[in-house]
């Protein structure tokens, strides 16, 4: 597997592409079957191509992994026809635009939902999850974990609803970062 | 930055684990100076809201509609106020949300002041809202001006082993375009003068 460390947990693996909640609802499994698509790949780690090709099968049905994002976004669908199941998935990914097929003849569409790209547009030029992407990628292990285990962040975290204090703030200069390292 | 947006980083994948299988939605916006332009208070709250606009079923109806409206009228974009209601209202139906947002002082200030406006009218009507911001000193006085007084803080110092394992790595990288151009006494200098000089910071 390549790119964005695809064996973890769906949620921690915003899709590049992808502008929803580095975690949105409907993770558990308990999101609603859409009317039109099937579920069958766990494509909110993205890097789709390599995913795709690298399986022998494709699984059908509802028994596919759950998402953390909406099946629906990503127009993904899955018929069968006689003895080929094909397979086709309309990602968002602004990058990711291409078809591919593999071996089973199963021909992978990742294209974009013009609709939801206009409306994310529409909403604002930013695109948050790019820049995270970015830090993730070159973050190295072990880096900044400290402040996990800080007192403050533990309290910040299980803060309860409408407690007055509901914000943490990490200040510090740029250290040793850029004015000394690079 | 070594630590800073490291830190934002890790904090939203590290929140992402912990809720992971929830009804909790994970934020993130980072600032960035090269981008100012952009980052104006309406263009981050649009941000935030691209973030949620595509719910378990699909765009969210109140979004779609609002679109819908736009393009009726000739595509206008929402107004500041009219995105927050909209954000407010679609982050109601979760059980949390963690707004995460990165280096607060990469922002123009009067764009800074406006966003800082808008997210403490979020934090007041969507009791569910946790706020993670990051930012430099010299920012923080402004901060707990408009929202963060009395927050929960954290001082990020660099921390020695960070330093030495980012070292590491940029020597390594080094190493792998000419094995022959740093000798391991040389690494050894290099690590000693630049943990001594972080520790003076």
């Amino acid at each position: 597997m390549v790119g964005w460390n695809c064996n973890r947990k769906q949620s921690h693996c915003p899709n590049p592409g992808e502008d929803s909640a580095l975690f949105f609802p409907g993770g558990g499994g308990e999101a609603p079957q859409p009317p039109r698509y099937t579920p069958i790949l766990p494509i909110a780690c993205c890097r789709i191509i390599p995913l795709i090709t690298n399986m022998t099968t494709l699984p059908s049905g509802n028994g596919g992994p759950s998402l953390t994002h909406d099946p629906c976004q990503y127009g993904i669908s899955n018929t069968r026809t006689n003895n080929n199941t094909s397979n086709s998935i309309h990602g968002n990914s602004n990058q990711n635009i291409g078809n591919v097929s593999n071996s089973y003849n199963n021909t992978i569409t990742v294209g974009i939902s013009e609709e939801a790209s206009g409306i994310r547009r529409w909403l604002s030029p930013l695109e948050p999850h790019a820049r995270h992407q970015d830090v993730r990628n070159r973050r190295l292990d072990g880096v900044g974990n400290w402040v996990l285990g800080e007192d403050e962040f533990e309290s910040w975290r299980k803060s309860q609803d409408g407690s007055a204090n509901r914000t943490l703030l990490c200040y510090g200069d740029q250290g040793a970062g850029k004015t000394y390292i690079r | 930055m070594l630590t800073r947006d490291y830190n934002s980083s890790l904090v939203i994948d590290s929140l992402c684990d912990q809720t992971y299988g929830h009804n909790i939605a994970v934020l993130s916006l980072y600032c960035d100076y090269q981008a100012q332009k952009d980052q104006s208070a309406v263009n981050m709250i649009g941000g935030l809201l691209r973030q949620v606009a595509l719910g378990p079923a699909g765009i969210v109806g109140g979004i779609q509609n609002a679109f819908d409206r736009s393009r009726q009228g000739g595509g206008k974009s929402l107004r500041l106020q009219e995105m927050l209601e909209l954000f407010v209202k679609i982050i109601g139906s979760l059980e949390r949300v963690y707004i995460c947002i990165d280096a607060m002082d990469e922002l123009v200030p009067q764009h800074r002041s406006e966003f800082l406006r808008a997210l403490r009218q979020i934090t007041q009507e969507a009791p569910n809202t946790r706020l993670f911001l990051t930012g430099r000193p010299h920012i923080r006085a402004e901060l707990d001006n408009h929202l963060t007084k009395g927050a929960y803080t954290i001082h990020i110092v660099p921390d020695q082993g960070d330093i030495a394992r980012y070292l590491t790595r940029k020597m390594d990288d080094d190493d792998a375009r000419d094995p022959d151009l740093m000798t391991e006494n040389l690494k050894n200098d290099i690590m000693e003068t630049m943990l001594e000089k972080a520790s003076d910071m």
